[in-house]
């Protein structure tokens, strides 16, 4: 008999990537100077403010299938800003920049943390976010990390303790993510086979970040780029915390007029005022009771 | 001469598990470059195949595209420490191997055989090649028994391709 090439459906981009998100900070904490356990959880989410030199590796590790062929480990290296951009007793708000070649500033990621926050997103699949409210005895004492996008759409989040033990302050959580950037521009096969109403995991995936703090002074253009950019930036933040108040589950479309959503935000004109915004993050945005 | 009965596609029908014949029209695809073809298996009598270490029939495949044969694969089964593994290995037209694969392994212990790392070791071999572990093929610690038999089996393969082209089999 003659076999014809199967029909493969598999267009689906990985989400069951477990992204583990470790947050080790080895700073020396004084904690004579502090006082109570809240206060050193600020001065340790406080601590990633600050110039840094941030390496980036991934390796896959294992998959579950024997001729799976494993990508080259994925190495990279920026320097970055990050500034804490809001700050209330129960909040802090860190916006992350990236320097290229000393002067040319690309805004990165941004992560919020709010402490005993009931509120959380997650990742589900296919660029679709769902909400969950949790009750107050699963977050008491706890910080939430809420991470966004490039361009402030909602990424992962994540609720956790942290601890201060033999000083070093830790937060650890678990939370399935977006592919990031990084996978898209790379690779075009770290795919899930659809399967009939299952996804399979392909392989999975360790990476190792590490900031290393370098003088403040050398990050003054990513400063400066921001006290220029800040109020649009704030505007953007506010059109998503409407957007995301409803807590009705999220899908965000890949692109709008061929372009993804940061890329209007980023290179396009006319996107300064908050109605202009509103209209562009709304072309994105779909809702589901 | 013998007799050799080339299927045209007609009187076989494979029965390969839908997960299997993926994985192996993927090895087709990278091994050759090719996007549409056609695996046409080749049947070989048992009286001539008295000599062969492996099953023919069923097993081995001649691979074609509108620009003709392109090669061959060899789809077989091996033993691993507890249960059995599928593999498959790639010839170009002259029998010379390009491609092996592990495609389904059943167990957790001796995993390590499907690295491209280990299986490349068989890359070029022919039919008038032997290969055995420790001599030319490297060991792998913790898979020994996975690592022989794979091994074993590929030597086979090679020996009963050889057998068959002594008795001037044409595919």
């Amino acid at each position: 008999m003659t076999l014809k090439k199967p029909h493969l459906t598999m267009k689906k981009i990985l989400k069951h990537t477990c992204l583990f998100v470790i947050l080790g900070l080895l700073f020396t904490v004084n904690s004579n100077a502090q006082s109570g356990k809240k206060a050193l959880d600020i001065k340790a989410i406080k601590a990633m403010e600050g110039c840094f030199n941030v390496e980036f590796k991934y390796t896959e590790t294992f998959s579950p299938e024997i001729d799976y062929e494993k990508a080259y480990d994925y190495t990279s290296a920026a320097f970055e800003w990050a500034e804490i951009i809001e700050e209330t007793e129960d909040k802090i708000v860190l916006q992350h920049l990236l320097i290229i070649n000393d002067s040319t500033i690309i805004k990165h990621w941004r992560q919020d943390w709010i402490y005993e926050a009931q509120r959380s997103f997650s990742y589900v699949k296919d660029n679709t976010w769902q909400f969950e409210k949790k009750n107050y005895k699963d977050v008491e004492g706890k910080w939430t990390q809420y991470v966004y996008q490039v361009d402030d759409s909602p990424r992962y989040s994540g609720t956790a303790t942290w601890t201060h033990v033999d000083g070093v302050s830790s937060w650890r959580n678990k939370a399935d993510s977006p592919l990031p950037r990084r996978e898209y521009s790379k690779r075009n096969d770290k795919i899930i086979r659809e399967e009939p109403n299952t996804d399979q995991l392909l392989v999975q995936e360790k990476g190792y970040n590490t900031y290393e703090k370098r003088a403040t002074e050398d990050c003054k253009s990513a400063q400066e780029w921001w006290k220029n950019n800040q109020e649009k930036w704030a505007t953007v933040r506010d059109v998503w915390q409407d957007v995301l108040a409803s807590h009705i589950t999220l899908h965000l479309e890949d692109k709008v007029d061929g372009k993804k959503l940061y890329e209007h935000l980023f290179y396009g004109q006319g996107y300064e005022d908050k109605a202009a915004i509103e209209v562009l993050i709304d072309s994105y945005v779909t809702k589901h009771n | 001469m013998i007799k050799l009965l080339l299927s045209l596609g007609l009187l076989c029908i494979l029965t390969w598990p839908p997960k299997l014949e993926k994985k192996i029209h993927k090895v087709v695809e990278d091994s050759y470059k090719v996007d549409n073809y056609n695996l046409n298996p080749i049947s070989v009598d048992k009286k001539d195949c008295d000599a062969c270490k492996v099953e023919i029939n069923d097993h081995l495949f001649s691979v074609t595209n509108e620009e003709g044969q392109q090669g061959y694969i060899y789809v077989g089964i091996a033993n691993s420490m507890k249960n059995t593994f599928d593999y498959v290995i790639a010839f170009d037209k002259e029998f010379k191997i390009i491609n092996t694969k592990i495609l389904i392994y059943r167990e957790q212990h001796g995993r390590q055989i499907g690295s491209k790392r280990w299986l490349s070791q068989f890359f070029d071999k022919t039919p008038s090649s032997r290969v055995q572990l420790g001599e030319n093929i490297d060991g792998i610690s913790g898979a020994t028994i996975s690592a022989t038999n794979m091994t074993d089996a590929v030597n086979d393969v090679l020996i009963t391709l050889d057998h068959l082209k002594t008795k001037d089999a044409k595919f």
